[in-house]
């Protein structure tokens, strides 16, 4: 009985300080996103609440908010795409081909994933500015693509190898070509993991930051984390009330995205682990 | 539409070892005709059917549908299964998870783009051929195996296909379900006259459905015939063992030409056979031989006079309509039927083997 009592009080409060811990950033972004000046707290008028700053971000041409917001979830978008349709393909000759040391070479594709990003940075902005890519969609659909691989191709695989093999062969005497097994059998199967992918895709692509900062120099491609970090007042100040708006705007479509479809990305992700 | 194979052969070659799967099967299987492929577990039955559907590429030998030439490793011929129209039924039944009954049954048609209310016709009626019309709203998961196996019958056949080729499609269904369905399948595949090609290890099933089975062993064709050939007349002691319930008793013996009269000589018990058998056996005197006699051919003789052998109860295992006894036959057991109740075990008994019923193998 007792243990028991000690045990719920220990989760509760567990819970709630994780609760608090992570979500304080996220309010102290909303609160000042709605304050008429960041240090509200050092003022003697104390808060004043206001829309002025989201006014500010969507008004204010030189900000190019809106062209930060398009890039970012157009490149978004279309990286997430190109994954799940590339890691798919590949995650399906995997597990359909004979293929020596199969897990061999999974390994490598995870330790490709670990690597950190600015390792690359250097070699990667040289080969995007021969090729002529600074400052465009492709320029960052094509490393962000790349670098969502490893996990996208370990979320499919393990989808992919959890269908029977019989399956294949029926939609093969059924007529299908390995094509159209892959995309009116295997996708339609393995749904759950392929969604996943793709959302996880969209936010890393939505998220990231240094490539970004490295291969784009204007609002022609810039995406909004980037764009939020160069945000400058007309006199160089920090203007922290836009920044918060901004950055308001930009998180709460991913929070509910994630909140929306938790089940399934959670799902997506403990699959291979709970199946063996 | 008939089916020819031609010395087919097929090897799996691995890191580790390389598996000859089938080899050098020769075939025919006629038009509208029901033939099975019966054998133990790993003898490539599966790979046989495989190779006809296209799923795998023979490593040797040819396989043709009706005159067309459809693979062959000589002539590097390869049709596509696409391009085959065979419909196969696997022991799984590879329902698709994510579709209902009708859209399983549909797929096919679907992919090869046919209007949609000719497919609404066809699905209606094998689904009517099938007593699956009530199902065809219903989720593979929501379904008993017999419905899941009716189901993926009916996708079989909704093309017409030019042969249907079914791998153990109801070993995985209960005993009762597989007589009524056994049954099912053998009036369906009359009405449809389908070229049907069928996989089992089962032989009463292979017994009852098929109008010839081929039976192998290792990937070789042992013998080809008509079930009542297959039973009459088995060519070695595989297929004796192989065919029949319960299965032939198979002893080693000598064959004794004594004074113008043949004997076999097994356990210290001599048995006179007629001459006929060896003659056409051509078996030479003196030589060490196999023989077969099936349980239904000892009897227990109660009256001297017909009585063979003395032997001994070792067990007796009640089948309800009959009795099936082993008996302890000089230094070899023995297994006969019988409709006697009255035998204890441990009891010594008259039995009589019926020289007529005797089969002799060389091997
Ligand atoms: N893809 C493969 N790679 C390697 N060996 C294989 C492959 N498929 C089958 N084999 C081998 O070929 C032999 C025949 O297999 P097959 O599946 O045809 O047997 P089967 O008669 O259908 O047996 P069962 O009754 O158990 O289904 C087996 O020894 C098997 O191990
Ligand atoms: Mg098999």
């Amino acid at each position: 009985m007792n243990e028991e009592f000690w045990k719920k009080v220990l989760l509760i409060s567990g819970i709630t300080f994780t609760a608090l811990f992570t979500s304080t950033p996220f309010i102290y972004m909303i609160i000042v996103s709605f304050a008429e000046s960041a240090d509200f707290l050092g003022r003697r008028t104390g808060f004043i609440l206001t829309v002025e700053n989201y006014i500010e971000l969507f008004k204010n041409p030189n900000l190019h908010f809106l062209d930060y917001l398009r890039n970012s979830v157009v490149i978004s978008g279309f990286s997430a795409f190109l994954t799940v349709l590339i890691a798919s393909v590949a995650a399906y000759s995997i597990t359909r081909l004979p293929f020596p040391s199969k897990s061999v070479f999974l390994m490598f594709v995870l330790g490709f994933s670990m690597f950190p990003q600015i390792s690359i940075v250097g070699f990667l902005f040289n080969v995007m500015s021969k090729l002529g890519l600074i400052n465009t969609y492709v320029g960052l659909i094509l490393p962000y693509t790349a670098w969502i691989m490893p996990l996208s191709l370990w979320i499919l695989v393990s989808y992919f190898s959890g269908i029977p093999m019989e399956i294949d062969k029926q939609a093969t005497i059924d007529g299908c070509t390995v094509w159209k097994t892959l995309f009116k059998v295997m996708w339609p199967l393995a749904k759950p993991g392929i969604f996943t992918t793709f959302i996880l895709a969209f936010i890393f692509a939505f998220n990231e930051f240094m490539f970004a900062l490295l291969l784009t120099t204007d609002f022609r491609a810039r995406t909004v984390p980037v764009g939020i970090a160069l945000f400058q007042g007309l006199h160089g100040e920090i203007p922290w009330g836009t920044i918060m708006a901004a950055s308001t705007v930009t998180t709460l479509p991913i929070v509910i995205l994630i909140i929306v479809f938790q089940k399934n990305i959670i799902q997506g992700l403990t699959r291979g682990a709970v199946k063996g | 539409m008939t089916l020819r194979l031609v010395n087919l052969s097929k090897k799996f070659v691995s890191k580790s070892r390389v598996v000859v799967a089938v080899d050098n099967v020769s075939l025919e299987v006629n038009d509208g005709e029901f033939f099975v492929l019966l054998g133990p577990s790993g003898c490539g039955k599966s790979t046989i059917l495989n190779l006809v559907a296209g799923l795998e590429k023979p490593s040797g030998g040819e396989i043709f549908f009706g005159e067309e030439l459809v693979a062959s490793f000589e002539k590097k011929v390869f049709i596509s299964p696409r391009e085959r129209n065979i419909a196969m039924v696997f022991q799984s039944y590879a329902l698709y998870p994510h579709l209902n009954v009708y859209d399983n049954i549909a797929f096919p048609l679907r992919i090869s783009k046919h209007k949609e209310d000719l497919i609404k016709d066809s699905v209606n009626e094998v689904a009517k051929l099938l007593n699956i019309e009530d199902l065809l709203f219903a989720f593979p998961a929501e379904l008993s195996g017999g419905q899941r196996q009716r189901v993926a019958i009916a996708r079989a056949i909704v093309r017409r296909p030019r042969i249907f080729l079914l791998d153990e499609p109801l070993s995985n269904l209960d005993a009762k379900l597989r007589v009524s369905m056994r049954s099912d399948l053998k009036s369906l595949q009359r009405r449809l006259g389908v070229t049907t090609l069928y996989v089992t290890h089962d032989q009463i099933e292979a017994m009852t459905l098929g109008d010839r089975i081929a039976v192998l062993r290792a990937g070789k064709i042992e013998q080809i015939g008509t079930p009542e050939e297959l039973y009459a007349s088995p060519c070695n002691t595989f297929v004796a063992t192989f065919i029949g319930t319960p299965p032939m008793n198979v002893l080693g013996a000598d064959l004794i030409l004594d004074k113008g009269l043949w004997f076999l000589e097994f356990g210290g018990i001599r048995l006179e056979i007629p001459s006929i058998k060896v003659f056409s056996s051509n078996l030479k005197a003196g030589s060490k031989i196999f023989f077969g006699i099936r349980p239904e051919n000892i009897s227990i003789a109660r009256s001297s006079e017909k009585a063979h052998f003395l032997g001994s109860v070792r067990s007796i295992e009640n089948l309800g309509k009959e009795r099936l006894v082993l008996v302890e036959l000089g230094s070899f057991e023995i297994t006969l039927t019988t409709k006697e109740s009255g035998i204890r075990e441990g009891e010594k008994i008259q039995i009589y083997l019926d020289p007529d019923k005797v089969y002799l193998f060389k091997e």
